[in-house]
C-alpha cells in the first residue's frame, strides 16, 4: 500500500513523534483536570468568591430624656494606590492638596508614602519587590474635608486616592460627662473601648459584624445569579439611656468650672443623685478632657474616673452617719449633751482638737458646729461594734453598684483591726477612705429615710433594630434605721448646719430648707496630716424633708481657703438653686422669704 | 425498465462510492467536529461578552467556515501539482505582502500584523506560511535537489528565513515560530542526514543560549520587552500574577476546574465571570473554556480530533503520488501539530504564551481560511494519491 522507502520511514517516525507528544499533552491534561482538579478548582473558587464584611452601628448613648451624648458620625478613611497615582509630579500635587486640608499631615511625608511604588516581600525565601497598591493616608476625615479633597483631586485629574466611608465615634457635648462616658480607640479596623461606660457596656453597645460570601465577576460586582451566603447578622449595638439629665449635668459642670477658676484646686468632683431611686442625675470631675480632641487626653489623670477609683478621707462629712446610728439605737437623743472640752481633748494617747473651742453642746449642736470631740464622745458611748455596723450599714467598705470599672470599695478596716483611736477617728472621717460615690450613697440613705439604695446610672437599654427596651430596675434599698423617728431627727440636725450658727450658712438657699454637712479633711502627705492641703467638701440634700436630690461637692487642695463651708457650700448652693429652678421644685419655707 | 433504473442506481452508487473513496474521511470528520466545536464555543463566550461578540462573532465564524469550505472544495478538485508552477509567484507575493504590512499595515493591540483590503482585514503572515509550505516543497522535490548539499540546504533555509524574519519583525513571534516546524518537518522527511540534524540541533541550541545571554545582558535585544516578559512570566507566573501572568494562571485554573465532565456548556465560571479575559476567551484561550465546560472528556476529544487530523495529513503524505505532495502534506501536518500543541500547552502552562490560535476552533477569519486551504490542499493530494483504494478494489 505504501512505498517502503526512506521518506516513508521518516514520515512514520514523524507520525510517531507527533503521537507521543499529543499523548503526553493528553496525559498532562489528565493531570491538570482530574488529578489536580480539587486544588485548582479550589483556587478558582477563591478568586471568584469574595467576602464582604458588614458592620452594624455602635450603640449610641443618651441621657434620661433622650439627648444624644455619644453618637456616630459618618466620615472617610483615605488611602492611596501609589501605582495609580503615577509620577512624582502627580504625587506632589496630591500630597499638596491633602496636606492643605489636613494640616496635621506633612506634605513631604505624604509624598514619600505615595512614591513608595514597591514593597519588599519574599517568595520562596527570595526577597522580591512587589507592586505597592496601598498607602494609608488618614482616617476619620470629616465629610466636608473629604469632599473638598476629592473635588480638588478631580480638578487636577489625579486618580488613585480612595475614600472609604466609615463612622467615627462622636461626642456632641464635648467635655460634658466625658469621664463617665469614656472613649474608644481604633486599632486597625477594630474599635477598642478604653474606659468609662463605653467600656463597661461594650458588650451591649458594640455592633456585630457579618461576613457575606458571594460569587463575583472579575470587576468585583456580585453576581445576581451567583451563590451567596446570605446570613446577614450584622446588628447595631444597643443604645444606652442614662439616668443623667443633660441640662442638670450642664449646670453642675458649669458651676464646677467656676469653682475651679476661683480656688484653683488640684481636682474637684460633684455628684448629684436622686436619693429615692439612687439614680445619678449629674456627675462631674475636674480636670477632665474632650473626647473629640485627642490632644486633651494625653494625661491619663484627666480621663481616670476619679469618682469611682479614688478614695479620700471624708472628714466631718461622716459625722451624720455615726450620729444617726447613735440616735437610732436610742443611746443619745438630739438633746443629749456632751462636754466638748474647749477644743482639745486627750484620749487614747493622742490629742483630738476642734477647729473652734466649744464647751457643752447637744448632739444637734455637735452636728451643727461639727465638733470632733463631741462626735468622738458619742461614738465612745455607742461602742466599737455598734459604730462599725452603723457605718457598714451606710455602705462604707462596699461597692456602690455603678456601672463603672474599676471601682474602689474604699478603706474601712474590719472590726478586729481597730485600735484604741479608731472609735474616736472613724466617726469624724479620719482613718477611713471612701469614694465620692460611697459618700453620695450614704447621704441618699440619710435623705430618703434610711434606705441604702443601689446607685444607678443606666435607665434602660434599647435595641435599635427591634425597639425592644430593657429597663434597669430600681432596687429597693436595705433599711438602715430601726426607729421611725431617727430620720426626721437627723435631718433636723443637718438643717441646722446651713442655718445661722452652722458651718455651712453659705449653702443655704432662699425658700428651701437645706440639710447637709460640711467636711474639711487634712490630706495625708507622707504619713503626716498636712496643715496646708485639704479636702473641702459639702454634702447635702434639698428640700430637706422631701429631697429632690442629694448633692455632694468636694474640692481637692483648694488654694486660699480650706473649709468645706467656705469653698464647697457656695458651689452647692449655686448648683442646687439652678437645679431646683430647672426641676420646678416648690419652695418649702415661704416664711423665711416673708420674714426677710 | 426496472432493470434500467437498477443499473442507473448501481452506477450512481458506484460513482458515489468512488467519489467517497477519494474523500479523506479521516480528515473531514475531525475538520467538521472541530469547526462545529469552535462555532459553539465562540457563541458561548460571546454571550458573556455581549455586544458584537454575542450576536456577530459566531455568525462571522460560520461565514468564515463556509468561505473556508468553498476554498477547501476548490482546492480539493484542483490538482495540487499546479502549485509547483505557482510556488515562486506565490512566495514573492507573500514577501511583498509582508513588506506591505510595514508600510500600510493596521495596528491592533500594539502589533502591526494586518492588511486592510476593502472591508476585510487580512494577516499576510498566514499567507506567508502557506507560501513557505509550497515553496519549500517545490524546492525539495526538484529533481537535482539534495538537501544534504550545503548550497541546497542554504537555499532551503534562506527561503524560510526571509518570511520568518519579516514576521518576527511585525512583531508576531508566534506566527514566525510556526515556520520552524514546517522547515524542520520537510527537512526531516526529505532525508536530511541525522549527522546534519544533530549539527543543526547543536547549532540551534548554541544560538539559543547565545540569544539568552544576549537578552539577559541586553546587548542586541531581538525580543521586544513584552515578549521577554511573556517568557519570564511563563517560567514564573507569580512574577506578575495580576497582569501578564494573569491569563495563563486563570486559564490553568479554568482547565483544572473542569474535572472529568466539566461544568456544562456555558457554565464555566472562569470564563463567564470574566476572570479569563474576554479578549482572549474566544481566541487564544478558547481551549481553556472548552476544557472547563466539558472537562477532561471534552479536552480528550479535542486532542483526539487533532491527532486524527494530523494522522490523516501524514497518511496523505505516505500515500501521495509524488514527492511534492508528500512534502506539502508533511509541512501542513507539522504546522497543524505545532499550532494545536502550543495552543493547548499554553492553556495548561506547559508552553509560554505565544498568541497562536487553535486551528479551526479559535475565532478569526484569516486563520480559519488558511487552515481550510491547508486541508483542501491535503484533500487534493489525497484524492490524487498514487493508488486510490477504489482502484485497488477495481483491480
Amino acid at each position: 500500500m505504501t512505498r517502503n522507502d526512506a521518506i516513508s520511514t521518516r514520515i512514520k517516525i514523524m507520525c510517531l513523534i507527533f503521537f507521543v507528544v499529543l499523548a503526553w499533552l493528553a496525559f498532562h491534561l489528565y493531570e491538570v483536570q482530574i488529578t489536580r482538579h480539587d486544588e485548582l478548582y479550589g483556587k478558582a473558587r477563591d478568586t471568584y468568591t469574595s467576602v464582604k464584611t458588614k458592620q452594624g452601628k455602635r450603640g449610641e448613648i443618651y441621657d434620661y430624656d433622650g439627648n444624644l451624648l455619644v453618637g456616630n458620625i459618618p466620615c472617610f478613611d483615605l488611602c492611596a494606590d501609589p501605582e495609580i497615582i503615577g509620577d512624582e509630579e502627580n504625587c506632589r500635587i496630591a500630597a499638596g492638596i491633602i496636606a492643605k486640608e489636613l494640616p496635621e499631615l506633612k506634605k513631604d511625608d505624604l509624598v514619600k508614602r505615595l512614591m513608595k511604588k514597591t514593597r519588599n516581600s519574599e517568595i520562596n525565601g527570595k526577597p522580591v519587590g512587589i507592586k505597592n497598591n496601598y498607602a494609608f493616608i488618614a482616617s476619620n476625615v470629616e465629610l466636608k474635608t473629604a469632599k473638598d479633597i476629592e473635588d480638588a483631586l478631580k480638578k487636577k485629574k489625579i486618580k488613585g486616592i480612595s475614600f472609604k466611608e466609615t463612622t467615627k465615634r462622636y461626642y456632641p457635648k464635648n467635655e460634658l460627662l466625658a469621664n463617665i462616658l469614656g472613649f474608644t480607640n481604633i486599632d486597625r479596623d477594630e474599635v477598642i473601648a478604653v474606659i468609662g461606660l463605653e467600656k463597661f457596656f461594650n458588650e451591649f453597645i458594640k455592633p456585630s459584624s457579618s461576613e457575606i460570601h458571594y460569587e463575583r465577576a472579575r470587576d468585583g460586582l456580585p453576581l445576581s445569579y451567583g451563590w451567596q451566603n446570605k446570613i446577614d447578622d450584622a446588628k447595631d449595638g444597643m443604645n444606652v439611656y442614662l439616668t443623667i439629665r443633660e441640662p442638670i449635668q450642664a449646670i453642675l459642670e458649669e458651676e464646677l468650672d467656676k469653682l475651679m477658676d476661683k480656688w484653683k484646686p488640684r481636682a474637684a468632683y460633684a455628684i448629684m443623685a436622686d436619693p429615692f431611686t439612687g439614680s445619678i442625675i449629674a456627675v462631674a470631675q475636674r480636670p477632665t478632657f474632650n473626647p473629640n480632641d485627642r490632644k486633651s487626653m494625653l494625661d491619663p489623670d484627666a480621663w481616670r474616673n476619679r469618682i469611682t477609683e479614688d478614695i479620700f478621707e471624708p472628714g466631718s462629712i461622716m459625722k451624720p452617719m455615726a450620729v444617726a446610728g447613735a440616735i437610732d439605737s436610742g443611746i443619745v437623743t438630739p438633746n443629749t449633751s456632751f462636754d466638748c472640752e474647749n477644743g482639745a481633748w486627750f484620749y487614747g494617747g493622742k490629742m483630738l482638737r476642734d477647729s473652734h473651742p466649744l464647751s457643752l453642746l447637744t448632739v444637734s449642736q455637735i452636728i451643727q458646729k461639727s465638733s470632733n470631740i463631741g462626735t468622738a464622745k458619742i461614738a465612745l458611748k455607742m461602742g466599737e461594734r455598734h459604730l462599725y455596723y452603723t457605718l457598714k450599714s451606710f455602705g462604707f467598705g462596699d461597692k456602690t453598684g455603678v456601672p463603672l470599672k474599676p471601682e474602689t470599695s474604699g478603706i474601712f478596716r474590719p472590726l478586729k483591726k481597730w485600735d484604741t483611736l479608731s472609735i474616736t477617728r472613724f466617726p469624724i472621717g479620719q482613718g477611713i477612705g471612701v469614694s465620692p460615690l460611697q459618700l453620695v450613697r450614704a447621704y441618699c440613705a440619710l435623705a430618703n429615710g434610711g434606705y441604702l439604695v443601689k446607685l444607678r446610672m443606666i435607665d434602660k437599654l434599647e435595641n435599635p433594630d427591634t425597639g425592644h427596651i430593657i429597663k434597669i430596675p430600681v432596687k429597693p434599698g436595705m433599711k438602715i434605721f430601726k426607729n421611725s423617728k431617727t430620720h426626721q431627727q437627723i435631718v433636723s440636725m443637718m438643717k441646722l448646719v446651713t442655718q445661722k450658727g452652722g458651718t455651712a450658712t453659705k449653702a443655704a438657699i432662699d425658700g428651701y430648707q437645706v440639710a447637709g454637712k460640711t467636711g474639711t479633711s487634712q490630706k495625708v502627705i507622707n504619713g503626716q496630716y498636712s496643715h496646708s492641703k485639704f479636702f473641702a467638701s459639702f454634702a447635702g440634700f434639698v428640700p430637706a424633708d422631701n429631697p429632690a436630690f442629694v448633692l455632694f461637692v468636694t474640692v481637692d487642695e483648694p488654694q486660699g481657703a480650706e473649709y468645706g463651708g467656705t469653698i464647697s457650700a457656695p458651689a452647692f448652693r449655686e448648683i442646687s438653686e439652678r437645679t431646683l429652678r430647672y426641676l420646678d421644685i416648690k419652695p418649702d419655707v415661704l416664711s423665711t422669704v416673708v420674714s426677710k | 425498465m426496472t432493470d434500467f433504473y437498477i443499473k442507473k442506481l448501481k452506477d450512481l452508487g458506484h460513482f458515489l462510492k468512488k467519489l467517497l473513496n477519494r474523500f479523506d474521511l479521516l480528515q473531514i470528520i475531525p475538520m467538521l467536529v472541530l469547526s462545529f466545536v469552535g462555532i459553539a464555543f465562540i457563541y458561548s463566550t460571546g454571550q458573556q461578552v455581549g455586544g458584537d461578540a454575542a450576536g456577530l462573532f459566531w455568525v462571522k465564524q460560520v461565514v468564515w467556515f463556509f468561505a473556508g469550505a468553498v476554498m477547501w472544495i476548490m482546492l480539493a478538485f484542483m490538482d495540487y501539482r499546479n502549485f509547483k508552477y505557482w510556488a515562486v509567484p506565490i512566495y514573492i507575493l507573500s514577501i511583498i505582502a509582508l513588506l506591505a504590512v510595514f508600510l500600510v499595515g493596521v495596528k491592533v493591540y500594539g502589533a502591526t500584523r494586518w492588511l486592510q483590503v476593502g472591508g476585510i482585514r487580512l494577516q499576510p503572515s498566514e499567507f506567508a506560511k502557506f507560501a513557505v509550505v509550497i515553496m519549500l516543497s517545490t524546492i525539495v522535490s526538484m529533481r537535482n535537489f539534495d538537501i544534504n548539499r550545503f548550497w541546497n540546504l542554504a537555499l532551503f533555509g534562506g527561503v524560510a528565513l526571509v518570511p520568518f524574519l519579516l514576521i518576527l519583525k511585525e512583531p508576531d513571534l508566534g506566527s514566525a515560530l510556526v515556520i520552524i516546524p514546517i522547515v524542520v518537518g520537510i527537512a526531516f522527511v526529505s532525508k536530511l542526514r541525522f549527522r546534519l540534524m544533530i549539527t543543526g540541533l547543536v547549532l540551534a541550541m548554541t544560538l539559543l543560549s547565545v540569544e539568552i545571554i544576549n537578552e539577559k545582558n541586553g546587548y542586541y535585544p531581538l525580543l521586544k520587552n513584552y515578549q521577554k516578559e511573556r517568557i519570564l512570566v511563563f517560567l514564573d507566573p507569580e512574577r506578575d500574577r495580576k497582569d501578564r501572568g494573569w491569563n495563563q494562571l486563570q486559564s490553568e485554573l479554568a482547565v483544572g476546574s473542569g474535572g472529568v465532565l466539566g461544568k456544562g456548556y456555558m457554565q464555566g465560571t472562569q470564563n463567564t465571570l470574566g476572570f479569563l479575559p474576554q479578549t482572549v476567551s474566544n481566541t487564544d484561550f478558547i481551549f481553556s473554556v472548552i476544557a472547563e465546560e466539558t472537562g477532561f472528556a471534552g479536552s480528550f476529544l479535542i486532542i483526539t480530533m487533532y491527532l486524527l487530523l494530523i494522522a490523516s495529513a501524514l497518511r496523505t503524505a505516505l500515500l501521495a503520488r509524488d514527492r511534492f505532495g508528500q512534502y506539502i502534506a508533511t509541512g501542513i501536518a507539522a504546522a497543524l501539530f505545532f499550532h494545536s500543541v502550543v495552543n493547548i500547552g499554553m492553556s495548561v502552562r506547559i508552553m509560554p504564551i505565544t498568541g497562536l490560535p487553535l486551528p479551526l476552533i479559535s475565532y478569526g477569519g484569516s486563520f480559519m481560511l488558511s487552515t481550510m486551504i491547508y486541508l483542501g490542499l491535503l484533500q487534493s493530494v489525497y484524492a490524487r494519491r498514487r493508488r486510490p483504494f477504489s482502484e485497488m478494489e477495481d483491480a
